[in-house]
């Protein structure tokens, strides 16, 4: 008798277990290729689920068999858009509203931007690149290799881009670099997904950087993406209060002058918040622009003649070419003393520099080569990936 | 008679010239006052001191530029619409300000090719001095294309539109530059192209001034021409004006001014229009003997008036000054017409 | 009055040919042009549309090149005369209307001392002098403090004749002057151009339509005749040989009969 007991214990054991879960099958992680045989309305098929902590202009929600990830601007000053991610072999969801439904993973993406080539190298994805608005924009690396395959198309080498290109060779994606255009219609009504990347409208480096999770809800890749991007932030946010906690802190200047008038970085800049991160003091930390900012240069001597440290100019080969360009340039301080940087040390002889493409994802690298600049003795082990200071 | 009401304009003109050009050295990002300008000018303030800095390197240099360019492109208009009897001729309608914009879009955003890069880098140019000289070099291209058309055609209304079509085709040409360029120096590009009397520091301003100079001095010179052709081309030629060379230095004189003050100042669009038309109906009169001086005066103070408007945001930005010249000149323009207009009947 | 006739004639024509040479063509609209305009004569050139009137004045002034032939003003080669020396000898009143804004009538006839004055247009007492003449002989005092643009179109044309007078030549050439007036304006130039002729001792050429003026106040008329030729001579001589070759149609004016019309011949 208390054998059978048992065995009724054991069958009613396994049967709860069995089912009182669900299934798990295809569930324990994301799945990063293929399609999902079987669908179970119950199974939580993304187990690895992103969260957005810094970048504020994307957010996902997650359902049991789909993504809704909702874009602010799908352009400087457009409408929000609200994309469903849709994974493979599940129905797509009914009584919900999108402007985009894309099947994912996807395949074969087109990326407008290099940043989002520099993302798909993060996480180990370049593979599934198949189209790039221009090819010289690539360089370095795995990326030549990539492109060496002669897998990769080119399609906007005139800065228009080519619908009937994109059409006929029917990509799972088209990611934009967050600008509208004509074409773009087109490619959606033609049934090819558009999606929208303003990573660039995000205030702080951080939040730039952590849009490479938004390139991973396409690819189910949130798990290396997470990783990554945790990593980076805390390398980030140590070497940052290590940097804020030093003293001196230095002013620092942006720009360069052409004809009379001051390029600058505006004061609510991604620019202007990694001076902060890095220990120093903006002299332009009041200004209200996002992006960039033109100032008289009457206004930039007032406000930096006596700035410790100029960063962010460029196109110079010497300090003495410089005054040849505007003489003015000697009014500032940061110019006598030769503490002028530039992000220029990765800039090849054809005119590309590295430092578009891969500075975006990396944050923390850029901000390493500040602190260096900013508190040298901080740094000293740091070699200079990006930055380099204008020879004499 | 009327050469009272000249002398009268001309010398209130006189008086708002040296005005604007005060204010443009009291008025920018902040205002300095009239006595401290006073001082930084006469050299009574201390050479450290920062405000005199910025008035002597910054504020001087711009105002002086701005007088100069003012009045170039100034009489440079009038003379491009008395030769071709066109009231919105100027001096870039022969495609001038095209030519000067490809030279420098090809060393700002072609600079990825090495041809152009290795040529300015062998004359020893660099940065601003290499976008100055392929801007004049541009413009000295097209002029010469279009003064050899010039030479086989007799027409002067050929040959507008032939400058009109050349302006064109080379635009054309900056726009494939463009298209095909780094996003990175489209922002220096752009710049260049709001046009700004700030870049001409001191040492520019010694090439600047003698070469406007030397084209307002030739545009005196042809004054007495200029009035003839007032009457047409045939009557002009029966009073003993030899037409066809007098045409083309007026023309080349003209758009030699104009290419001067786009190479050094970017391109300045509507100046030129605007300022014939002022001068007309301020003065009352068609005479250049009075219509020359007085284009001095006016595109001196439109120049320097758009200039000082253009810094009105002060700390928070730099507005175009192409852009503030047109919002300031067109309303002028159009009051200026309507007071002619409304003494001559019906026309 | 006829003046001695060692005296070069103001103007003077050789086998003259004028026409328009295009690259592939050459087109003469009269040809072998020998004719002779002296001071104080008054010189009709009559002809009907289109046979070449205005081409002829052009190529005599030198607005347009001659296909053939000598040209010469008061013994002196045409194609020797430099612009200046020419504008000193030879003043043009053309068809065209002048557009002007904001100039007053004077200094219209100023411009006229072009060939003399200074290099910014500077005049001299002479020149001045000179001006004020040219305002009053072509009786045009009440006009020249006036807004040229605003003058009717034959007070226009007499500050025209003036600014032509303001010259100082010997020969004046006039490009049908009357054609926009009225009767009374036109009139008033004929007289003005006697007045000018008989006077001054200016050798004046105009050409015209008005025939029954023509006959009236020319000492000399020049007809265009079918033939592309030029038959030159006094008043009835020419009237004898326009209604051989012509029928006068209406009063004043010309049609040309080779094609063979009737018109009702109005005796005069």
């Amino acid at each position: 008798m208390p054998r059978i007991r048992l065995l009724m214990w054991g069958v009613a054991y396994a049967s709860v277990a069995v089912l009182a879960r669900p299934h798990a099958a295809a569930t324990t992680a994301n799945l990063t290729t293929g399609c999902v045989r079987g669908f179970d309305r119950n199974a939580d098929y993304f187990p690895d689920k992103a969260r957005f902590e810094d970048a504020g202009d994307v957010r996902v929600e997650y359902r049991k068999s789909y993504k809704v990830v909702t874009v602010r601007e799908a352009y400087s000053g457009g409408p929000a858009e609200r994309y469903l991610l849709v994974q493979c072999g599940t129905p797509p969801p009914r009584d919900e509203a999108a402007d985009q439904t894309i099947t994912i993973p996807i395949s074969s993406l087109y990326a407008a931007s290099p940043t989002h080539v520099s993302s798909l190298v993060d996480l180990g994805r370049l593979e599934a690149l198949t189209g790039v608005s221009r090819l010289r924009d690539l360089t370095g690396g795995e990326i030549a290799r990539r492109v060496a395959t002669g897998r990769v198309r080119e399609f906007a080498a005139a800065s228009v881009i080519d619908s009937e290109l994109v059409v006929s060779q029917r990509p799972s994606m088209l990611m934009t670099g967050g600008a509208d255009s004509a074409p773009l219609s087109v490619i959606r009504s033609a049934g090819i997904p558009v999606v929208a990347n303003t990573e660039w409208l995000e205030h702080t480096a951080l939040a730039r950087a952590e849009w490479v999770k938004f390139v991973a809800l396409f690819l189910n890749e949130e798990r290396r993406a997470q990783t990554l991007y945790g990593e980076m932030k805390s390398r980030y946010r140590a070497l940052s209060a290590r940097a804020k906690a030093a003293s001196p802190q230095p002013s620092v200047m942006t720009g360069r002058s052409t004809n009379g008038m001051f390029v600058i970085a505006g004061g609510r800049s991604y620019v202007a918040a990694l001076i902060a991160d890095a220990g120093g003091r903006y002299v332009w930390a009041d200004n209200a622009a996002a992006g960039t900012a033109s100032v008289d240069l009457e206004a930039q001597v007032r406000r930096a003649a006596n700035a410790d440290i100029w960063i962010n100019g460029g196109g110079w080969s010497n300090r003495t070419q410089m005054l040849q360009d505007e003489p003015r340039y000697a009014a500032f301080k940061a110019y006598r003393t030769g503490q002028v940087w530039v992000y220029e040390r990765r800039l090849q002889a054809s005119g590309h520099n590295e430092y578009w493409t891969r500075s975006v994802t990396h944050p923390d690298v850029v901000l390493a080569d500040l602190v260096r600049i900013f508190h040298p003795p901080l740094m000293s082990n740091h070699e200079f990936m990006w930055y380099m200071a204008v020879p004499k | 008679m009327s050469s009272s009401r000249e002398i009268t304009v001309l010398s209130g003109l006189v008086v708002l010239l040296a005005a604007a050009f005060l204010a443009s050295l009291i008025l920018g990002s902040t205002s300095v006052p009239l006595r401290q300008v006073l001082d930084a000018l006469t050299g009574v303030s201390n050479g450290t001191d920062p405000v005199a800095i910025v008035v002597r390197t910054i504020r001087l240099p711009r105002a002086l530029t701005a007088l100069f360019a003012g009045a170039a492109l100034g009489v440079a208009a009038l003379q491009m619409q008395t030769l071709f009897r066109n009231p919105l001729a100027d001096p870039f309608v022969l495609g001038i300000s095209a030519g000067a914009s490809f030279g420098v879009a090809l060393v700002v955003l072609g600079s990825g090719l090495g041809a152009t890069a290795g040529f300015t880098g062998a004359l020893g140019l660099r940065g601003d001095a290499a976008i100055t000289a392929a801007a004049v070099a541009g413009a000295l291209a097209v002029l010469g294309l279009v003064t050899l058309v010039a030479a086989r055609v007799g027409n002067p209304a050929t040959v507008l539109i032939l400058g009109l079509m050349f302006g064109y085709a080379v635009s054309a040409l900056v726009t494939v530059l463009v298209a095909f360029s780094q996003p990175e120096r489209l922002q220096q590009w752009a710049q260049w192209g709001f046009g700004s009397f700030s870049g001409v520091t001191w040492q520019r301003l010694r090439l600047f001034a003698p070469l406007t100079i030397v084209g307002l001095l030739m545009a005196a010179v042809a004054t007495k021409q200029l009035n003839a052709l007032l009457l047409g081309e045939h009557y002009a030629r029966s009073m003993g004006v030899a037409v066809r060379p007098v045409r083309m230095m007026t023309m080349t004189g003209a758009s030699l001014l104009g290419a001067v003050v786009t190479a050094f100042c970017g391109p300045i669009a509507f100046l030129g229009i605007a300022v014939p038309h002022i001068c007309r109906g301020l003065l009352g009169t068609s005479d250049h003997r009075v219509l020359v001086p007085a284009a001095v005066l006016i595109g001196g103070i439109a120049a320097l008036a758009a200039q000082t408007l253009a810094l009105l945001p002060g700390a928070t930005g730099v507005l175009p000054l192409n852009a503030v010249m047109a919002l300031l000149g067109a309303p002028v323009v159009v009051v200026v017409l309507l007071r002619a207009r409304r003494g001559t009947a019906a026309v | 009055m006829r003046p001695s006739p060692t005296t070069a004639p103001a103007l003077q024509t050789r086998n003259l040919a004028v026409g328009y040479r295009t690259r592939r063509a050459r087109c003469a609209v009269l040809e072998r042009v020998s004719v002779t305009a002296r001071a104080g004569e008054l010189v009709c050139l009559l002809g009907a549309n289109g046979s070449g009137k205005s081409t002829l004045l052009r190529t005599l002034v030198r607005l347009q090149p001659a296909l053939e032939g000598d040209i010469e003003l008061g013994g002196v080669a045409l194609t020797a005369i430099t612009h200046i020396e020419l504008a000193r000898r030879v003043g043009v009143v053309l068809t065209e209307r002048v557009l002007v804004d904001t100039l007053p009538a004077a200094r219209i006839v100023e411009l006229g001392r072009y060939a003399y004055s200074g290099w910014w247009g500077r005049l001299t007492e002479g020149d001045r002098q000179a001006v004020q003449w040219a305002i009053e002989a072509a009786g045009a005092r009440h006009l020249a403090g006036r807004d040229f643009s605003r003058l009717s179109d034959g007070e226009r044309q007499r500050v025209m004749i003036a600014r032509a007078l303001a010259q100082e030549p010997s020969l004046l050439v006039l490009d049908e002057p009357t054609a926009f007036l009225d009767v009374t304006a036109r009139a008033e130039v004929w007289a003005l151009l006697r007045q000018l002729a008989t006077e001054r001792r200016l050798a004046i050429v105009v050409s015209s339509h008005d025939v029954e003026v023509a006959l009236a106040m020319a000492d000399v008329v020049w007809v265009i005749m079918p033939d592309r030729a030029i038959a030159a001579g006094t008043p009835e001589e020419a009237l004898v040989a326009v209604e051989r070759t012509f029928r006068l149609a209406g009063r004043g004016s010309f049609e040309r009969t080779d094609q063979h019309e009737k018109h009702q011949h109005d005796a005069r």
